[in-house]
Order: structure tokens, then sequence, then C-alpha cells
């Protein structure tokens, strides 16, 4: 009797705004044995999905005033409602000693449900691949803890790109949208923005000084290695990850992506701070995260 | 082996699932973690929670893909609601002619239920009371079930209402202080029971359901407890002692309680359907 396929194996792309994780999954996107739904900008996030919905039967007993017992038995289901914790006690079966939860028995059901559906599927079209192995999403960190707690073996891809170009690229894509966006208040100056923006942006490169050389199952990437030399990336990362990356595929479909971009092309992304940052807001970069910045190659 | 779900059926009437459930806890076949108090409704819980699978919702402020950043942290209260998954078309889920997601996830998470529940090896069923909807949804998930409608005299109930004001100076919803037990019955949802009684009064037994009197279980327990255990298919035994859960009106407590205007409105509105239940009028 075969034996069942085993769950892909989920690779969180850790992205701050901006950092190029369009790109890094339209490279992921190449690979047939990646998979993950191939429309732009790439965030329909089924692990996300799969883990928040599992984790509801972690939280019995969170009630809320508008979420009862009596509800949940009154209400059909089918109109599509909010579900949240279960509105009582934790039942008996919901966790027992020696035994794990039923939100980790949810999701690892859930998970090898859609690997097999997701392997069927892409098996289903033509040119692709039957041995999906990898499973590619745009997450954040906690995510990560979930996962460990779960058992679920993954890998991460951390990106990386100078926190001065994605200040400027963040106001450049607002004004070009013609909306405020990245968590931009519209009562606050550039400076003040850029204050809370470094706050944010020490603890993360920190993390990618400490602990992400440490990590065997993570791997960093900079946004102007895919920028300037996207082949070389494609291949260590294909290396890395078993499978076959197109770098020349994502670059013939660079016209497509056109409206994602702030600068005029891509290589005008790269160290545009020099030429359009506040001087103030350079010296505050410089004063705040200067030592980090130094310690990954980025000048000061 | 899952637990087969046991969906108890019946009208809001106050105290009626006491003594059913004191019945049915007695058997050494039956599971259940249903109590009066703090009420656990698991398989109705999980039956939502999976349904949640079987569609994509429109995108609204507080649910979308943004809302999937969001980790599940026991601390962010927001992050604790959910809907369905903020993608419509989604392929995945129900693209290829297979058994659809919230199908499998249901029998998934009620199987992994049962492994957990501590249990004997004797139990079989478990009991849980519920709407219509549930038993429609195990039909619609392909689980095995039993359904058990339970019904009781209206004119019991309002009486037992009536009592229960009395004695705790609490209105119910619905009630107001000017009500008098026949403009009550007179105004409260008076179509409704009627045609609640005209359906249980259509059912008849089959595998899957059965119709059971409120009445019969207390007056006649021991004779409910047999026919009871003859649908479920469970060999025979003898009734045991079960405790009283101070909530087994018998038929006739009712006629000390109404006035003869009320029971005359009951005769004159629903007393062919309630003769057909075996109700004297």
């Amino acid at each position: 009797m075969p034996s069942e396929p085993r769950p892909l194996k989920p690779l969180l792309v850790l992205f701050p705004a901006r950092s190029g994780s369009t790109l890094l999954m339209q490279l992921l996107g190449t690979s047939p044995q990646v998979a993950f739904d191939r429309v732009s900008p790439f965030e329909t996030r089924y692990l996300a999905f799969y883990l928040r919905w599992a984790w509801q039967l972690a939280e019995a007993g969170q009630r809320r005033t508008h979420w009862t017992a009596d509800q949940i038995a009154a209400e059909r289901p089918w109109a599509g409602n909010w579900i949240e914790p279960p509105p009582f006690p934790m039942p008996d079966g919901f966790a027992v000693d020696g035994e794990s939860p039923l939100w980790h028995h949810a999701f690892h059901t859930a998970w090898r449900e859609f690997s097999a559906r997701a392997r069927r599927r892409e098996a289903c079209a033509p040119g692709l691949h039957p041995d999906v192995v990898w499973y590619a999403e745009k997450s954040r960190t906690p995510f990560r803890a979930s996962l460990q707690q779960l058992g679920v073996e993954h890998e991460v891809i951390y990106l990386l790109r100078d926190p001065r170009d994605i200040l400027q690229s963040i106001w450049a894509f607002n004004e070009k949208r013609g909306s405020i966006g990245f968590s931009v208040q519209e009562s606050e100056t550039q400076h003040e923005f850029a204050v809370r923006f470094l706050d944010e942006r020490r603890r993360r490169l920190r993390v990618l000084l400490e602990m992400a050389p440490k990590d065997p199952h993570a791997v960093v990437v900079r946004y102007e290695d895919m920028i300037q030399d996207l082949p070389a990336v494609a291949a260590r990362l294909s290396a890395r990850y078993g499978v076959t990356f197109d770098a020349a595929q994502v670059q013939a479909q660079q016209k497509d992506f056109a409206d994602h971009m702030s600068s005029k092309g891509p290589r005008a992304s790269i160290g545009r701070w020099r030429r359009e940052m506040d001087p103030s807001i350079r010296d505050l970069f410089a004063r705040e995260v200067g030592r980090e910045l130094a310690a990954l190659g980025y000048e000061v | 082996m899952p637990l087969v779900p046991l969906v108890v059926v019946v009208a809001p009437q106050p105290g009626s699932l006491r003594p059913l459930f004191a019945m049915l806890r007695a058997m050494p076949e039956m599971a259940t973690e249903w109590c009066p108090v703090g009420e656990r409704r698991v398989l109705a819980y999980l039956v939502r929670h999976a349904a949640v699978l079987g569609r994509a919702l429109d995108p609204t402020p507080e649910w979308d893909t943004e809302a999937l950043f969001r980790p599940p942290e026991a601390d962010l209260v927001d992050s604790r609601r959910m809907a369905g998954f903020p993608e419509p078309g989604d392929p995945a889920m129900d693209g290829l002619a297979e058994q659809p997601f919230w199908r499998t996830m249901l029998a998934a998470n009620w199987s992994g239920y049962c492994e957990r529940l501590p249990r004997t090896a004797a139990q079989r069923f478990y009991a849980e009371p519920g709407s219509q909807w549930l038993a429609e949804a195990m039909v619609l998930a392909k689980l095995p079930y039993r359904q058990l409608l339970l019904v009781r005299d209206p004119r019991s109930e309002l009486a037992e209402r009536w009592l229960a004001v009395g004695r705790t100076g609490v209105l119910p919803s619905g009630l107001t202080h000017v009500d008098t037990p026949l403009s009550y019955a007179e105004r409260a949802a008076r179509h409704a029971v009627r045609d609640r009684l005209r359906t249980l009064a259509a059912v008849r037994d089959s595998a899957e359901q059965i119709c059971l009197r409120y009445e019969d279980l207390v007056e006649r327990p021991a004779a409910a407890w047999a026919r009871l255990r003859t649908w479920l298919q469970l060999p025979a035994m003898p009734l045991p002692a079960i405790p009283a859960t101070g909530h087994e009106w018998p038929t006739a407590r009712w006629r000390d309680c109404l006035q003869t205007d009320v029971d005359e409105h009951y005769r004159s509105f629903m007393g062919k359907e309630l003769e057909a239940l075996g109700y004297a009028v």
C-alpha cells in the first residue's frame, strides 16, 4: 500500500513592506514544485487561515457577549457567520493529558488535506510538476512560533532591504496611488513617521544580525541582490530547496508588475535614499541604526 | 470509532431537557457533555467551525487579507474572530469534484474529538440538544446521526413559565408585567407553536428519527426508556434509578395552574394538533 504523501512543507517569506516580497514570490512561483496561488500580489494565505481556524479550538471559554452557546445552537452556520472560539469551558475532548490537543489535530488534518488537494490541482494542470514539495506564503514572524508549537517542519526566507530605501519607497508608493498606507498617519510629519518606523526596524535588523545566521532553517535574501543579479539568487535558492527557479521568466514579466513599483526602474530603487531622503532623516538613521546597517554591509 | 451524534431537538421550553438528559446519562452507551449550566454544545460548534471552510466571504474591514497577518495570539481579542476565507474562488477547497473541504474537516474534527473524549468502551452515542439545522448539517456532512424530537404539551410549558415568574420575580423574554397567562398565550408565537405541533404529529419513527413525548418520559419512564433503547438498537435493560431533576411535570399539573379561558384558547386554536399527539383537550 503506498504511503501517504508528506504534507507540503511551508516556506515562509518574512518581510517588511516594500522589500521585494512580490518579486521573490514571482521567483518562487517559477517552480512548479512550489504551491501557492499565482495571483498578484500573492497574498492568499491558506496556511495562516488554517492556523487561525484550528486555533479557535484552543481558545474555548473566551466568551464574548454576542457569542454564546445559545447563539451557536440557534443560528444556522451556512450564512457565513463569524466564528469565535467556543464560548464554553474547555470540553473534555478538546485536550487530554498525554494526547495532542484537538486544535493540533485540526490543523494537521487540514494541512494534509490542503496539501493533497494542492497536489491534485497541480497535477491536473498541464505542464506543472506533480511532485509539489513546498508551499510558499508571505507571512509574519509570530506564525513561526505556532508552527514550531505544532511540530511543523518549515523553512524561512528573511527579506532584507536597506530600510532607508524602504522608507522612501513607502512614501513614493503612497503618493503614486494617492492614498495612505503602511501605517503612515495623516497627521504626522515624515520625521515623526521615520522615528516610529525606526523603532520597529531596529528590532528586525537585530534579528537578521543575531538570530538568522544561527538558524539552520532560515536564509536571508537581499532585495539589492535580487535586483542586481536575480539569476544568482535563483541559483542559490534552487540549490537550497532542491527545485529549479527561473530568473529569466521573472525578468520577462517585469512590465506586468510595473504598477507595483514606485521608482523609475528596478535599479533606480537601490540607494534612492541618497537622492531623495531629507538630510535630517538620514542623520536619524545613522544615529539610531548606523551600527546595524554597517554590520549588514550598507553604507552609512 | 466516532460516536454517533444523537441530536435532541426541542422547542425552547424551560426544564424539558433535564429529565431527558438524566435518562440518557443513565444509559451506559451514551456520552454527553451537555449540562444545564454552562452549556457545552460541542457538535454544534464543530459544525459552525467547519462551515467557515465551506464558503468564502467578501472582505470586510475586519476580515480581509491583512487580518491573516495577525497571529492567533490569545491576548488579541480581535484575532479571535474569523469568518470564511477572504479570497473568493478558492480552487483548493471546491474546485475539484471531490468531497468538500468543510465536510472532510467536520468528519475529521468530530473523530478527533471523540478520540480525545474520555469514554468507556460501551459508549457509542453522543447526545446534544440542538436545533433542526444540526440534523440537516449531519445529512449534508454525510455523518451518521440520530434525531430525537421532544414534544411537550404547550399548556404545561406555559404553566411552568408562569409559576417560575411568580417564584423568581424575573420576567422572561416576551413577557410584560401586564400580561396574563391568556394574553401571553394569545400573543406568543401561537402560530409557530401550532405549526410545530402539526409537524411533530406527522413524524413517523424511523431509524434516524423518533418523536418522544415529554409527559411519557416523566409519567411512564420505564416504557420511554425501553422505547428509546429499542430505537437506538441497544439491548434491553431495566431502567436504573434516575435521580429527579425537579423538572418533572406530569400531564395533570398544568390543569391546577391555568384557568379555563386559557385552556379554551388552546382547545380552539390547536386542539386538533394536541389531540393528534395524544394530549387531552
